[in-house]
């Protein structure tokens, strides 16, 4: 019986009105994921069995782990008490010449990415340019003052100093702040080192002696197997000019670097760097409540060659330009006819000169 | 959230307002990827997007001791194994003896010693294959060696994907003039 005057039997409304209900809860499936809300039920499709790209990169704080020093030290700068946590990387297996690159250990030992090695982050600092997707959640720069003046104090506009004194605005409930570090690629490779002699003389020309050898030094401290690194900015790789090369200054530290990500830190709204007696400290490094963004700059696997060509020592006689000119104005000739000679021996120096680079290149394959 | 069962004696009207409750709670909703279409007969699930991930070219596929490559080219020539294509059904590459637990599956090809070119037409296994070896480098300067996976061995044997397209192969002299440096670029 159902119905007994004005009630209902509590076993109709069991199995009949709950039993309908139960009939309407969703459970997920293959590739399905559901969550539960007050307002219903969310059907998505579930990443899993979705390609994930080589280099793939997961930050996870780890709450147990000691700070390393530089991370004690950032701490303590920025008024706070050194507590364990760290903020780790996890990168997906990727390929630099078919070898998964190494990650150091603290004791020293070289984890391959297939072993799965946390890359701990020690650095952070606040991006110079971030995705503007950033201001929405709030983050801000504030341009309090914008001075232009020309270089030489007097309005005379030809080239021009521009200062702009960012900092950030103050405290609002909605404002969050922004650290970031880089997560990149680094293979040691030989670099050329390259001296020059120069015996002149005013009438015959210039004898130009280059002595060019290979340097081993960064294999020899870092081996040939790529590494992942991380830091608050990827280290920019210096670009020589050809009257560096020609003195010999090359900056040429024998490491090619590729980006693999920049990952973002974006603090609690409503947090704000402590007040020292000079004003705000610097930001601590973020912590377990701030949340991570990671933005992917390599999507395949590498592979990586430099030119490794052994040195040529050649050595050059130059008569009326070429050399010449990069070793000292030493000629008689017109002006008109100078600057033809620059052109030419700027065109046959180049030439010449970027052959002592061995700078590497990375390729997706 | 189903409402717990009623006893006898519990009152109607508050059991009816947790069912209401429970009726909100339990609509679906489209997340990520799903389409829905309501009708008074109920509500169809539809997936917007393929579940299916990408695989490429060469994807590996191990057993306990050998493994099947998927097709891949190299100059348009798909490589030779044991007198099959490698895409064929027929072709399988043993491997075994694990190199510091690890071994790489690789395309393999030989080079012309004088002009340092593939050969394209009537290729044979000689000229273009996949191998297993414990580097991932080849130490003949006539051969070209592209690692296409790696296999590892602890704690399960694991195959780790890394060619996914189809390949241009190239040489450049060395400077000793014996042999060739070879480079594989994405076709």
């Amino acid at each position: 019986m159902k119905f007994i005057g004005n009630h209902i039997a509590a076993s109709f409304w069991n199995s009949k009105v709950l039993g309908r209900l139960r009939h309407e809860d969703a459970s997920p499936g293959a590739h399905i994921t559901v969550l539960k809300l007050p307002g219903g039920q969310l059907v998505s499709q579930s990443d899993s069995g979705l390609y994930k790209h080589p280099w793939f990169t997961s930050p996870q704080w780890n709450p147990e782990k000691e700070k390393s020093d530089a991370l004690k030290a950032a701490a303590r700068a920025a008024g706070e008490e050194v507590k364990p946590g760290v903020w780790e990387a996890i990168v997906r297996p990727g390929f630099v010449n078919g070898e998964d690159p190494t990650v150091k250990q603290e004791d020293g030992t070289l984890v391959g990415l297939v072993d799965t090695p946390a890359i701990q982050l020690n650095a952070f600092a606040f991006p110079l340019g971030f995705p503007k997707f950033f201001e929405s959640l709030g983050v801000q720069k504030e341009r309090n003052k914008v001075s232009i003046t020309g270089n030489d104090g007097s309005g005379n506009f030809d080239s021009i100093k521009i200062r702009i004194d960012e900092t950030p605005r103050e405290s609002t409930a909605e404002r969050r702040y922004l650290q970031s570090c880089e997560v990149f690629l680094s293979v040691a490779r030989p670099t050329y080192s390259m001296a020059t002699q120069v015996d002149g003389n005013l009438v015959t020309g210039h004898l130009v002696d280059y002595t060019v050898t290979f340097d081993t030094s960064a294999m020899e401290r870092s081996g040939s197997r790529a590494r992942i690194l991380a830091a608050a900015a990827m280290p920019e790789t210096y670009k020589p000019t050809l009257q560096d090369r020609l003195a010999g200054v090359y900056g040429d530290d024998g490491e090619d670097r590729i980006l693999v990500a920049t990952i973002f830190f974006l603090s609690p709204a409503g947090w704000t760097p402590k007040m020292g007696d000079k004003g705000p400290l610097p930001p601590p490094p973020p912590n377990g409540f701030w949340t991570p963004f990671v933005r992917h700059n390599l999507f395949w696997n590498l592979c990586h060659a430099a030119k490794n060509l052994p040195p040529v020592n050649t050595k050059q006689a130059a008569t009326d330009s070429f050399l010449s000119y990069f070793v000292g104005r030493y000629t008689v000739a017109p002006q008109a006819t100078l600057g033809a000679m620059e052109a030419e021996g700027q065109r046959i120096l180049a030439a010449a000169l970027n052959n002592t680079s061995n700078e590497g290149k990375f390729w997706s394959v | 959230m189903i409402p717990k069962p009623v006893k006898p004696g519990d009152l109607v009207l508050a059991a009816w307002n947790a069912v209401l409750k429970a009726m909100t709670s339990l609509a679906i909703l489209p997340g990520k990827g799903i389409l829905l279409t309501r009708s008074p007969q109920g509500t169809v699930i539809n997936s917007r997007q393929a579940i299916k991930g990408f695989t490429g070219a060469w994807a590996v596929t191990a057993g306990t001791n050998s493994l099947k490559v998927a097709r891949g080219f190299v100059n348009a020539v798909e490589p030779l194994v044991g007198g099959f294509k490698i895409s064929d059904s027929n072709a399988e590459i043993p491997f075994k003896d694990f190199v510091d637990g690890r071994l790489w599956v690789g395309i393999k090809v030989k080079v012309d010693p004088e002009t340092g070119r593939m050969k394209e037409k009537d290729a044979t296994e000689n000229d273009i294959t996949v191998v297993v070896q414990g580097t991932p480098k080849s130490t003949d300067a006539l051969i070209g060696f592209h690692p296409i996976a790696l296999l590892t061995q602890k704690p399960v044997l694991t195959v780790h994907q890394i060619a996914y397209f189809d390949y241009q192969h190239s040489t450049a002299r060395k400077p000793t003039g014996k042999g060739f440096r070879h480079f594989f670029h994405v076709a």
